[in-house]
């Protein structure tokens, strides 16, 4: 082995790949020549003070608080991965369009109702309207006769109901009208004659006024009330005609 | 802890299937060697750590950047740690390199240089080697830093460094020639600065 061949193998001399025979010939060659005996003792003695220098530092790790910190990261991240994604522009402005779209066809959608709304009541009004001659209803005696006879009211079958009675009433000024069209549930009798034959005709210019009276009061009106009852208060409407007497009167329960 | 057994690949998978425990396992095989060559490369701890923590932030943010048949995971993650190292030096400046005038041909020119050297390690007390090869590794040009800290510090093969620094395992070898020289002359400065220097020429059979 000649100084040129040493010098190409030198660097891998603590290399455990180096072939034993070459290492045996540069071995060789290094103890007859000084100057690659040299070159070899270098590169062996930087050898051992680069092992050194890893041994010193085998045990160098980072701190634990990069550890925690890269823990710390790989949640949020995976939190965020599993976490909807934030939409693209494009897929922004789409949905945004589509809203637009709903919102116009909603509200499209609730004028028309509107307008079918309005136009249906305008054609409730006319024919309340048509009807108006027969808002009251038509007097009836079986009412007087049945509390002549037993002293009470008329079963719920027998007597117009709050929808005949709105019907019935008669709105006009002057008149607190939603005290005769106010009550919803309540059930009313027929109308009985005070002091005569009720006339259809009263009907038409007639006025309701509610009235609470002690149920003894019945007794001027020809009923039978019994003692117990007597105490009791009656809600009841009277029909006013247009000359200030009263034509009828009908009972509410 | 997922375990240790189990591969870098069969880690990375479960990893990114956010086991957590597999990150963990990866984690702790892997950062001490890439810690090292940070602090070698940068002889800054801080860099070392902050390096570190880089690169494993780059592996949970993007592990999709490793392509398996590219080479290893340690390779990978080697050649990540490697370029924030780079930057940093690139940043700080805090190397002081060596002069180096000579083309990257290896171990062409360099044994004349050593005609009529003495060994510059052989009285240096431990210690003192230590530091001295540490800072002597600083000094390099990071360029044949990269490659000393890779292939005889971190003992790293030569084709693996050759993956990790994206040149072919010539070139490896021709750096870590040049490399070494520079490194010995540099010690061999020092040593010869020093007012007790002694002479050494002794080279056993069996060295």
């Amino acid at each position: 082995m000649n100084c040129q061949e040493f010098q190409s193998i030198v660097h891998d001399w603590c290399q455990p790949s180096l072939d034993p025979g070459v290492r045996r010939d540069g071995l060789g060659h290094a103890a007859t020549c000084a100057k690659c005996a040299i070159l070899l003792a270098s590169v062996q003695s930087l050898a051992v003070g680069l092992w050194a220098l890893a041994e010193a530092s085998v045990s160098a790790e980072a701190s634990p608080s990069v550890e925690k910190a890269l823990l710390q990261a790989f949640e949020r991240e995976h939190r965020r991965k599993g976490a909807p994604r934030t939409p693209s522009r494009w897929e922004l402005a789409r949905w945004t369009a589509s809203r637009w779209v709903l919102a116009v066809g909603v509200a499209t959608a609730l004028v028309m109702v509107g307008l079918g709304v309005q136009s249906w009541r305008a054609h409730q009004r006319i024919v309340e309207s048509q009807h108006g001659q027969s808002r009251v209803a038509p007097p009836s005696n079986s009412g007087k006769e049945q509390l002549a006879a037993g002293g009470t009211l008329p079963e719920q079958g027998q007597v117009a109901t709050a929808a005949d009675q709105r019907r019935n009433s008669v709105p006009r000024a002057g008149v607190a009208p939603q005290k005769a069209l106010q009550p919803t549930s309540e059930l009313a009798t027929d109308f009985l004659p005070l002091g005569g034959v009720l006339d259809p005709m009263d009907f038409e210019q007639a006025e309701l006024v509610r009235v609470s009276l002690p149920a003894s009061a019945l007794v001027d009106l020809g009923m039978n009330v019994n003692e117990e009852a007597g105490a009791a208060t009656i809600t009841a409407e009277v029909l006013i005609g247009e000359d200030g007497t009263a034509r009828g009167i009908r009972f509410l329960r | 802890m997922a375990p240790p057994n189990l591969s870098d690949g069969d880690l990375l998978r479960l990893m990114k299937a956010g086991n957590e425990d597999a990150f963990l396992t990866l984690y702790r095989r892997r950062q001490g060697g890439i810690y090292r060559f940070a602090l070698h490369m940068s002889g800054d701890p801080d860099v070392a750590e902050e390096v570190t923590q880089e690169v494993f932030m780059a592996l949970i943010r993007n592990p999709e950047q490793y392509e398996p048949e590219r080479g290893s995971l340690g390779a990978f993650l080697y050649g990540v740690a490697r370029n924030h190292v780079l930057r940093q030096i690139e940043r700080d400046r805090r190397y002081a390199p060596l002069t180096d005038d000579s083309a990257d041909d290896g171990e062409g020119v360099w044994g004349a240089s050593f005609v009529g050297m003495v060994d510059p390690l052989t009285d240096l007390a431990r210690a003192e080697t230590i530091e001295r090869v540490r800072q002597g590794v600083l000094a390099l040009p990071p360029v044949y830093r990269e490659v000393v800290v890779l292939c005889d510090l971190q003992e790293v093969d030569y084709a693996e460094a050759a993956k990790v620094l994206g040149c072919p395992v010539g070139t490896v070898r021709s750096r870590l020639h040049r490399g070494r020289t520079l490194l010995m002359q540099k010690l061999r400065g020092w040593r010869q600065g020093e007012p007790n220097f002694k002479t050494h020429s002794a080279v056993t059979s069996g060295l």
